[in-house]
């Protein structure tokens, strides 16, 4: 019962902010549609490049390798970065000391 | 009191009739904004979901770098979710077009309820008839069921609108949906960016130790590191 009258005293209050919320939902709708051009043109030019239709950006990529590369990161007990595990790839040591 | 005892039996059923059709409308309303709510929700804890990497790794260490990337990868998202809507409503769009391309009408009303609308198989009732109405307290209010004004029955000239109709109306809302999620996950992004790089004063207690370096503790237990 309680729920039931605090939706009706909300509906009241989204009945009467429901112009201006419309509005605004609208205004970002059409903004947004310039955004998916957008979105859509790169993709389209990645794919046809060779890449993935939604292809990761450079960030991901490399977000994806410190994660991969950082075992102490997985076990907590371990305090201190195991340095040169992998000697074949020098720049193993350079994410490790990578200025923040 | 009076004031009610001067009601009429007429009256006072339709007072009872509109206060019910009120109150359902409100409740309807506020369920729907619970959804919205809830939707909005589960949208802006995807905006974390979708830093973590970034922010653990410690390749995004400032307030400006977290909203730049946000927004990309807010607007990818966008994109990815907005796909199939839009294909929907890009579906229709070439139905329009060969629907016109075929019967040379391009004024095709899609919502006509008599030869090529959506309307041939929906009920429809008759809302301009005078006689539905009655006079409460000047109000001119509905007071009666309108009379049926057309039943379900296929029509062969309005097979496009069949089609266009439905899909303007899940992909419009599907888009919208989008719309309101790229919303949720734009607020959630510029809070996060506030509260992840800025320092706070509220854990610190002025006349608490400093801290010791864990790494220069270590360091001293352990000189070969």
């Amino acid at each position: 019962m309680l729920d039931f009258l605090k939706r009706f005293g909300l509906g009241i209050v989204y009945v009467l902010i429901s112009p201006f919320v419309l509005v605004f939902l609208a205004c970002w709708a059409i903004f947004n549609l310039g955004i998916f051009a957008y979105e859509l043109i790169q993709a389209l030019g990645s794919f046809f490049k060779g890449k993935k239709f939604f292809a990761e950006f450079p960030e991901d990529i490399e977000a994806k390798r410190i994660l991969s590369l950082e075992p102490y990161n997985n076990d907590p007990n371990q305090t201190a970065p195991v340095i040169n595990q992998t000697p074949t790839n020098p720049t193993v040591n350079n994410q490790e000391n990578k200025p923040l | 009191m009076n004031f009610l005892i001067q009601l009429t039996e007429n009256d006072k059923r339709v007072l009872i009739s509109l206060g019910i059709l009120l109150i359902l409308i409100f409740v309807i309303v506020g369920y729907i904004g619970l959804i919205v709510e809830r939707i909005m929700k589960r949208q802006a804890k995807k905006a974390g979901t979708m830093m973590h990497d970034v922010v653990a790794a410690k390749i995004i260490t400032n307030e400006k770098d977290f909203l730049r990337y946000g927004r990309k990868k807010n607007n990818r998202l966008f994109m990815k979710q907005a796909l199939i809507p839009s294909a929907i409503l890009f579906f229709a769009l070439i139905i329009y077009i060969i629907y016109g391309a075929v019967s040379r009408n391009w004024r095709l009303n899609l919502f006509d309820h008599e030869k090529e609308g959506f309307g041939t198989i929906m009920f429809l009732w008759n809302f301009s008839d005078p006689s539905i109405y009655i006079k409460f307290f000047g109000m001119t209010i509905i007071g009666n069921w309108p009379p049926l004004m057309n039943t379900p029955h296929w029509e062969a000239t309005a097979w496009a609108s069949y089609i266009i109709v439905p899909c303007l109306f899940v992909g419009g809302i599907w888009y919208l949906v989008a719309t309101q999620a790229h919303i949720a996950r734009t607020f959630k992004l510029k809070k996060l960016s506030k509260t992840i790089f800025n320092p706070t004063l509220d854990n610190v207690v002025p006349t608490s130790p400093l801290p010791m370096n864990p790494t220069n503790n270590n360091n001293q237990n352990n000189p070969q590191l």
